[in-house]
C-alpha cells in the first residue's frame, strides 16, 4: 500500500517536471515579444543565436545600477543587448553609458514602455533568448553579479 | 481519549482560522453609510503652466505641494542636479527655482518634503531617517538625525507621505516604517508607525499608531509597498491616520498617543476591497504591480482649511490589460471623490472618469483641489482647479 503511494507520487512528480508548459522566467514572454515590437520595431524571432537582453532601470535604487553598469564594463561578450529603461540622471555615469553604447548593441527606452507590459522588472532583469524562444529570465540582485559575470562572459 | 483531543484540537484550530479570515472578510466590505449630499466639487479653472521638457504622459513636477493656498512647490529631477520648482498658481507662472545643494538631500533622489513657511522647508531623507531643514535659498539650516539606532525610515520616496510641524513649530509629525517592513509587508502590530520629533529636545516626544483594521488582520498576506503604509493627517490636536486600504479612518488623541474612534469614510456605493496577496508572492515585482492596476484603493485624506471638509478618493477596480495585450494605464479608469464634514459624514461623492482624478495627481488647497490633467502638451503641464459649492 505504501509502495504504491510513493510509486503515485513519483509518477506525478515526473508527469508535472515533463509537462511543466513555462521554462523559468519566461512567464512574461509574450508580453516582452509585444513590448520590442511596439516600442523598437525589433522581432525577437531573428536573434538566431543566443542571446542575453539586459534590462536596466536608470531610475530605480542608485547603488544598484552603478554595480550593474560597472559590472556590464567588465564583461566580454558580443552576444549583450542593453535596454536602458528611463533617464539617467547621474552626470557620474555618463562616461560608463557611453562605453557600454559603443561595447554593445543598445536600445532606449526613454518612455519606460516597458512598464505597459508584464516583463517581471524591478530590480535589472536579464533575459535569454534563442531562435525567438525564450531560455529563461531573471532579475539581478547585488549578490548575484559574479555569478552574472561569468554568465555573460560564456555566451 | 487521544483521538477525541485530536479532533478536538484540529476543530479549534480550524475554527480559530475561519474566524480571523471572516473578520477579515468583513472589513474588505464597505460599511453602509448614508449620504447627506449637499456640496458638490465644481470645475473653477485650468492652469497651464509652459515648461520646456514637459511631454503628455506624465508631469516633471514631482511630489506637487501647496504652500499659503497659491504657491505650487514641486520637485524636479534633472541633470546635474534635482530642484525644487516655485509656481504661482494663480498667475500659472513659475515664480522660482530652488537650487537642492546639500548632498544628502540629493543622493535621496525624489522625496517628499513638507513647506512650513517659505523659509523653512523641511526634507525627510528615507534610508538614513534624518529631517533637514533648507531655506528658500536652498541652504540647509539645520540637520535633525532621527533613528540613531536604524530601526526605522521614513517612507518619504512614496508619494504623499508628508511630515508636518505644528503651529509652534516645535513638533514635527510623519509616518515611519520599521526597517524590514517594506521587504516582508507582513502584520505587525506591535509596533507604531506614527511619530512626533521634537525637533527643540532633538527627540521623539511620542510614537504611537499601531496598525488597525484590514492592515492588522491580514496576518502575513500583504497589499503593495504603497499600498500598505498607512497616511497621517494632522489637525488640531488629532491625527487621523487613514490606509489606502480601509475603509475607516483612524482617530487619534495627539496628547496620549491613545486610539479615540474609528470612523468610517467610505462612499456609500457598494464596495469592497481585495483580498490580499498571499505572502509567497511577496518578491514577485510583477504579480504586486498587476494587483495593483486592477485593484480599488484609497487616496490619502485630505483637509480643505477654508472650507472645514475633508476629501478622500477612492479608485475603482479595472481590468489588467486592454485589448492591445498592454498593461491598463488607467485611462478609463473611474474615480470617487468623497467629500465629508468635519464630523466625518458623507456630504457629497462625485464620480471622475477617464483617468480624470489621477492616481497621487491631487493636491490640497483650502477651498478646492489642484488636479493634476492626465492630458498634457508639449511644453506646457496642465492642472486643473476644482472648487466646493452648495448643491443647489
Amino acid at each position: 500500500m505504501k509502495k504504491a503511494a510513493v510509486n503515485s507520487i513519483i509518477l506525478i512528480m515526473m508527469q508535472s517536471l515533463l509537462f511543466c508548459g513555462t521554462k523559468e522566467g519566461c512567464e512574461y514572454f509574450d508580453s516582452m515579444n509585444l513590448y520590442f515590437a511596439n516600442t523598437f520595431n525589433v522581432d525577437l524571432a531573428k536573434f538566431d543565436k543566443t542571446k542575453a537582453l539586459y534590462f536596466i532601470p536608470l531610475e530605480s535604487c542608485e547603488n544598484c545600477i552603478y554595480s550593474n553598469l560597472l559590472m556590464l564594463q567588465s564583461v566580454q561578450t558580443n552576444n549583450l543587448i542593453i535596454v536602458f529603461v528611463g533617464n539617467n540622471y547621474h552626470q557620474e555615469w555618463d562616461i560608463l553609458i557611453e562605453e557600454l553604447r559603443g561595447k554593445y548593441n543598445c536600445f532606449d527606452d526613454y518612455n519606460k514602455e516597458i512598464y505597459k507590459y508584464e516583463s517581471g522588472l524591478g530590480k535589472p532583469l536579464l533575459l535569454k533568448i534563442k531562435n525567438g524562444e525564450c531560455l529563461g529570465s531573471k532579475s539581478i540582485y547585488e549578490n548575484d553579479l559574479k555569478e552574472i559575470k561569468n554568465e555573460l562572459n560564456q555566451l | 481519549m487521544n483521538l477525541f483531543l485530536k479532533y478536538t484540537v484540529i476543530t479549534l484550530l480550524i475554527t480559530s482560522c475561519h474566524s480571523e479570515k471572516s473578520e477579515l472578510k468583513n472589513l474588505l466590505k464597505a460599511p453602509k453609510v448614508i449620504k447627506k449630499d449637499s456640496v458638490e466639487l465644481t470645475f473653477f479653472k485650468n492652469v497651464n503652466i509652459l515648461y520646456q521638457g514637459s511631454h503628455d504622459d506624465s508631469s516633471p513636477f514631482l511630489r506637487p505641494y501647496i504652500f499659503n493656498g497659491r504657491h505650487l512647490y514641486a520637485m524636479v529631477r534633472a541633470k546635474p542636479k534635482n530642484y525644487l520648482i516655485l509656481i504661482d498658481i494663480e498667475k500659472g507662472k513659475i515664480d522660482k527655482k530652488i537650487e537642492l545643494t546639500d548632498k544628502e538631500i540629493l543622493n535621496e533622489g525624489i522625496s517628499t518634503f513638507y513647506v512650513h513657511s517659505r523659509d523653512s522647508i523641511f526634507f525627510q531623507t528615507s534610508n538614513t531617517a534624518k529631517i533637514i531643514l533648507i531655506d528658500s535659498t536652498g541652504s540647509v539650516i539645520s540637520r535633525f538625525e532621527t533613528s540613531s539606532n536604524h530601526d526605522f525610515v521614513f517612507p518619504s520616496f512614496l508619494p504623499h507621505h508628508i511630515g508636518y510641524v505644528d503651529k509652534t513649530g516645535l513638533n514635527f509629525y510623519c509616518t515611519i516604517s520599521p526597517v524590514g517592513f517594506l521587504a516582508s509587508l507582513g502584520t505587525n502590530d506591535s509596533i507604531s508607525f506614527q511619530g512626533v520629533y521634537n525637533l527643540e529636545k532633538n527627540k521623539w516626544v511620542k510614537k504611537y499608531g499601531k496598525l488597525e483594521g484590514i492592515m492588522k488582520e491580514k496576518d502575513d498576506d500583504f497589499y503593495p509597498p504603497d499600498l500598505s503604509l498607512p497616511y497621517n493627517l494632522i489637525l488640531d490636536d488629532k491625527a487621523f491616520v487613514n490606509y489606502p486600504m480601509d475603509h475607516f479612518i483612524y482617530v487619534y488623541d495627539l496628547t496620549s498617543g491613545n486610539l479615540m474612534t474609528k470612523l468610517p469614510a467610505t462612499s456609500e456605493k457598494e464596495i469592497e476591497l481585495s483580498k490580499p496577496l498571499p505572502s509567497n508572492l511577496v518578491n514577485d515585482r510583477q504579480e504586486i504591480w498587476n494587483f495593483r492596476i486592477t485593484c480599488s484603493f484609497y487616496e490619502p485624506l485630505l483637509y480643505h482649511s477654508d472650507v472645514e471638509l475633508f476629501t478622500r478618493a477612492i479608485h475603482l477596480p479595472q481590468a489588467l490589460k486592454t485589448d492591445d495585450g498592454k498593461l491598463n494605464s488607467g485611462a478609463q479608469r473611474q474615480t470617487i471623490l468623497l467629500i465629508f464634514n468635519k464630523g466625518m459624514e458623507l456630504i457629497g461623492e462625485q464620480m471622475f472618469y477617464n483617468g480624470e482624478y489621477s492616481i497621487h495627481g491631487a493636491t490640497s488647497m483650502p477651498n478646492g483641489i489642484l488636479l493634476q490633467s492626465n492630458t498634457n502638451l508639449k511644453d506646457t503641464v496642465r492642472y486643473k482647479v476644482f472648487h466646493f459649492n452648495y448643491k443647489k
